[in-house]
């Protein structure tokens, strides 16, 4: 006997109760369903992630952070480099000091070391404009010129702009804070407020009281950062002499030695030898991380939240596979009759079995199918909601959908699979059944 | 053809063991048409399956075509009841979801035939009762005479050399009765397929050529 013959059999045999096939094919969809939703928005968000990230880093970059700063993944810790949030000396660890940069600078396949430093201003002030912005957020880092993290130039020209340290990057969320044309700022002033450290001026603190340093920059160009937090940036330079200055009694030399920075991005020559650099790094007992690493991070954490996403997919076939059993062995009670017919004129236990199986496979199968069509739709209708409510809030739109065919068949598969094992137990009763009781059986 | 010696069929009901069969010998010619008759409990459904390969005896020896049943294994049995036996019971039992012509072909399916030879062969096997013109209905929309005459067709799908039938008349009128009593002599005349049948049905027992009468799982008259 040919599976081909028995499917149509079986599928007739399931249309003659089809509430109960209906419902109990239901429990199957709605497990298949929530499994491959769930796999689906796991699979977007870290597709979505990736490119987040993987989009605005070089390949070839190894990003090196004090030893601790960069465990799990996140940069949570990464601190200002005003030594406010943690006391870096404090630590007692490594600082990323200009002999270190130096040092670095000298391994093989290291084409280029870019220290960077962060900074929280009290404010900043666009010359023209009475309006004060407060929360922003700044980058000492002269390479942007050539960097992946630019996404775009909206006005004015990047070109060389860190060779004058009076010079300043403002991007389209700076723009938009003072709602003003990117066209307009380019060759203005702002001015920026920091507060000297030790004087009541703690980041995020923006009391007027205690000394202030002042800087005037000149905007020269606005600059798209994407998703990135980014206000401003200045030339490294600039920015050192900022964290300087906030100092007491410190030089640029002993800052630079003692306080470091917190971080540096270090450029290699070629993908296959960043991994070999970045071990170097570590190896000084600094934290050095690579886009590799990260991705790999990120495929960690998505794994785990996707195991627990699919567990309850898992919980929801389970409790349909109690259903098929319990629908099967009902199916075999009610035929009973029919078996010991089918015994007589010559079907063997392992047909009686075949038949069974079938129809508890393709309970399954009917789930499956509905479950991944659903699926799929769901999926694509939530991304669709969450871009709507994404451009409500004035969020640019992101794609977190990802449906691959893999998942659709192999979850229709998984179905049919689940189907198939409920259906062992009832399709062995009843192949094992006395074909003369059976023929007896009313 | 059909061959028993010494055949037991023992049941035990709590501590009491029954003989359905008791210690019984007989043969079936080739050709023959028999009537197994007898009051209920007199053992004759028994021996009907153990002929049919239904059932194991207890003790003695059923052999059929020079087989001995009981060396078969149960999917041996099973692929000797589907080829050389075709079966037939008081209620028809047609598959409800099956036309007659699925029906009829179902033992071909068990027997590994392409689903074309299938249908021929069905169609011809209806052919032979007289509904080819009711191949595709269903079950419910025959009615109990046609019923029977499709299960006749099942059970003549495969070519079998016997035919065994229990009580085949029982859920029909006594005109259909005979028809279908009539059908039977003509496929053991015409065919050459031995008939046996089990009855309590004096006249549809006339139709045979041999009548055996059983009493308490013995042989009172052969």
């Amino acid at each position: 006997m040919k599976v081909i013959d028995i499917l149509p059999i079986a599928y007739r045999n399931l249309t003659r109760r089809k509430t109960r096939t209906f419902l109990t094919s239901f429990a199957v969809f709605i497990g298949i369903f929530l499994l491959t939703v769930m796999i689906s928005l796991g699979l977007g968000v870290r597709t979505w992630l990736l490119n987040m990230i993987t989009g605005q880093m070089e390949y070839t970059r190894i990003t090196v952070a004090q030893e601790g700063t960069m465990s799990g993944g996140t940069f949570s810790s990464m601190g200002t480099g005003q030594g406010s949030l943690v006391g870096e000396e404090e630590l007692n660890k490594k600082v990323i000091s200009q002999t270190v940069v130096d040092e670095i600078s000298k391994f093989d396949h290291v084409t280029q070391v870019q220290p960077m430093t962060m900074s929280i201003p009290k404010s900043a002030k666009l010359e023209g404009q009475e309006k004060e912005i407060t929360n922003i957020m700044g980058f000492g880092f002269d390479v942007l010129e050539s960097d992946t993290y630019i996404k775009g130039v909206l006005a004015g020209s990047m070109h060389n702009w860190y060779q004058n340290k009076n010079n300043v990057l403002v991007s389209q969320h700076f723009t938009d804070t003072y709602q003003v044309n990117p066209q307009d700022v380019i060759g203005k002033k702002l001015n920026i407020r920091f507060a000297k450290e030790g004087s009541g001026g703690m980041m995020f603190m923006n009391n007027s009281g205690g000394e202030e340093i002042v800087i005037e920059q000149i905007i020269v160009a606005v600059i798209d950062v994407g998703e990135d937090q980014l206000n401003y940036a200045l030339p490294l330079e600039k920015e050192i002499e900022v964290k300087v200055s906030k100092k007491e009694n410190t030089t640029k030399e002993d800052y630079l030695e003692n306080t470091g920075y917190p971080f540096l991005y270090v450029n290699t020559d070629d993908l296959s030898n960043t991994k070999e650099v970045a071990k170097k790094i570590k190896e000084m007992d600094f934290d050095a991380i690579t886009v590799e690493d990260l991705i790999g991070m990120i495929n960690t954490i998505f794994i785990v939240i996707q195991a627990v996403l699919a567990i309850f997919g898992l919980i929801a076939l389970f409790v349909a596979s109690i259903g098929i059993i319990n629908t099967m062995i009902m199916s075999i009670y009610e035929r009973t009759k029919e078996i010991g017919v089918m015994k007589a004129i010559g079907a063997t236990n392992a047909n009686i079995r075949m038949i069974f199986i079938t129809e508890a496979g393709l309970i399954g199968f009917l789930g499956g199918v509905a479950g991944a069509f659903f699926g799929y739709f769901s999926a694509y209708g939530l991304q669709v909601f969450l871009n709507i409510y994404l451009k409500n809030i004035g969020e640019s739109s992101q794609n977190f959908f990802t449906f691959p065919w893999e998942l659709a068949v192999g979850s229709i598969f998984f179905a049919v699979l689940i189907g198939i094992l409920a259906g062992l137990y009832p399709a062995s009763r009843a192949s094992k059944l006395d074909p003369i009781e059976a023929l007896r059986y009313e | 053809m059909i061959k028993l010696e010494n055949v037991f069929k023992t049941y035990t009901l709590g501590k009491n063991t029954i003989n359905a069969i008791d210690n019984l010998s007989m043969e079936i010619k080739k050709g023959e048409f028999v009537a197994i008759v007898g009051p209920s409990g007199s053992g004759k459904s028994t021996l009907l399956h153990l002929i049919g390969g239904l059932d194991h005896p207890s003790k003695g020896n059923v052999s059929l075509l020079n087989i001995t049943l009981a060396k078969l294994k149960d999917s041996k049995l099973a692929e000797y009841r589907n080829k050389h036996i075709g079966f037939v019971f008081q209620n028809f039992n047609l598959q409800p979801i099956l036309t007659a012509a699925e029906n009829v072909a179902l033992p071909l399916v068990f027997a590994n035939f392409g689903s074309k030879t299938r249908k021929q062969k069905a169609l011809q096997a209806l052919k032979k009762v007289g509904l080819d013109d009711r191949a595709d209905h269903k079950p419910a929309e025959l009615s109990g005479g046609e019923s029977q005459r499709v299960a006749i067709a099942r059970a003549l799908v495969n070519d079998p050399q016997i035919l065994i039938a229990d009580e085949p008349t029982g859920n029909l009128d006594s005109k259909t009765g005979d028809k279908i009593m009539n059908l039977f002599k003509k496929l053991n005349r015409e065919q050459n397929i031995t008939v046996i049948i089990v009855t309590h049905n004096m006249e549809d027992a006339a139709f045979a050529d041999r009548q055996i009468k059983m009493r308490d799982g013995v042989i009172l008259k052969s």
